[in-house]
């Protein structure tokens, strides 16, 4: 049986998205609404977002909310 | 109307340090303020103390509102303490720093909680008096507490001479009251800050 309490590691392509449009942690920031500092914390995976953001991340990307946060096994 | 309060805000916060100047001149050096004509230092005093009552009046007043008004207070105390909340992570941040800083609050005021029940008394003996076998020294430890301030009368052993009491904190009401406010914006500023500069949140207890 599956543990679905313990602590899940949650990854994300933040970094690799942000790359590809070429864009600025500050203008990644902007667009979504947090501070450059929020975005930083995500891409070191210190920082896990809410749902909203993570909507947010995935409508700016144009991709799923599974293409940017991954649970890693 | 706004104007006034910015007035009266900029005021209380910018002649504070005024006070703090006051308070460490008498700590250092008491003026003599009966002797007639008074000396520079004297009249440097009379007009700090001058400014310390309308000061005094003014930051009365500022708080009462402060406590009806939670427009005023957030504008006001958000300010000099520091919190930031642009975003949910620093939303999570100020909660941390918050909890942090409201417990070790709880655990300073608890410790002085029990510092001020506590009472000891060291009694002395001349050596003239003493009993064969009887100890010159001995020590009483008591418990304290009272709902409002008074003289505790505490006496030695029959015959003994007190040496060394202990009754209450030993500090003023105001400076427990300075100290935990420092505390307050010190413990808050310095975890909130540990945890932006670490952003992994559950480092910051």
């Amino acid at each position: 049986m599956v543990n679905i309490v313990s602590q899940l590691t949650i990854k994300n392509n933040i970094n690799e998205l942000r790359t590809s449009k070429k864009l600025t942690q500050q203008a990644l920031a902007d667009a979504v609404g947090v501070t450059r500092a929020t975005i930083n914390a995500m891409e070191k995976g210190a920082y896990n977002p809410s749902l909203e953001l993570a909507f947010r991340l995935a409508r700016f990307f144009k991709v799923d909310i599974q293409s940017i946060f991954f649970v890693e096994e | 109307m706004k104007t006034i309060k910015k007035i009266i805000i900029g005021y209380v916060f910018y002649s504070s340090p005024l006070i703090l100047i006051l308070f460490i001149c008498t700590a250092i050096k008491k003026p003599v303020l009966d002797v007639h004509p008074l000396s520079t230092y004297s009249n440097f005093i009379l007009i700090l103390i001058l400014e310390c009552g309308v000061w005094t009046l003014t930051a009365l007043g500022l708080t009462i509102s402060m406590i009806f008004s939670a427009k005023l207070r957030n504008t006001v105390l958000v300010k000099l303490s520091g919190i930031k909340e642009r975003d949910e992570r620093e939303v999570q941040i100020v909660g941390k720093a918050l909890k942090s800083s409201y417990l070790t609050g709880m655990t300073i005021l608890l410790c002085l909680l029990s510092i001020s029940f506590l009472q000891v008394t060291i009694t002395k003996k001349s050596p003239d008096n003493l009993a064969p076998g009887e100890l010159q020294r001995s020590i009483q430890l008591g418990f304290h507490a009272e709902l409002t301030d008074s003289d505790a009368i505490i006496t030695g052993k029959e015959g003994y001479d007190i040496y060394y009491q202990y009754n209450d904190v030993p500090f003023s009401v105001p400076s427990l009251i300075l100290l935990m406010l420092v505390w307050q914006i010190a413990s808050y500023r310095y975890v909130s800050r540990k945890a932006l500069k670490h952003p992994a949140l559950r480092d910051c207890d």
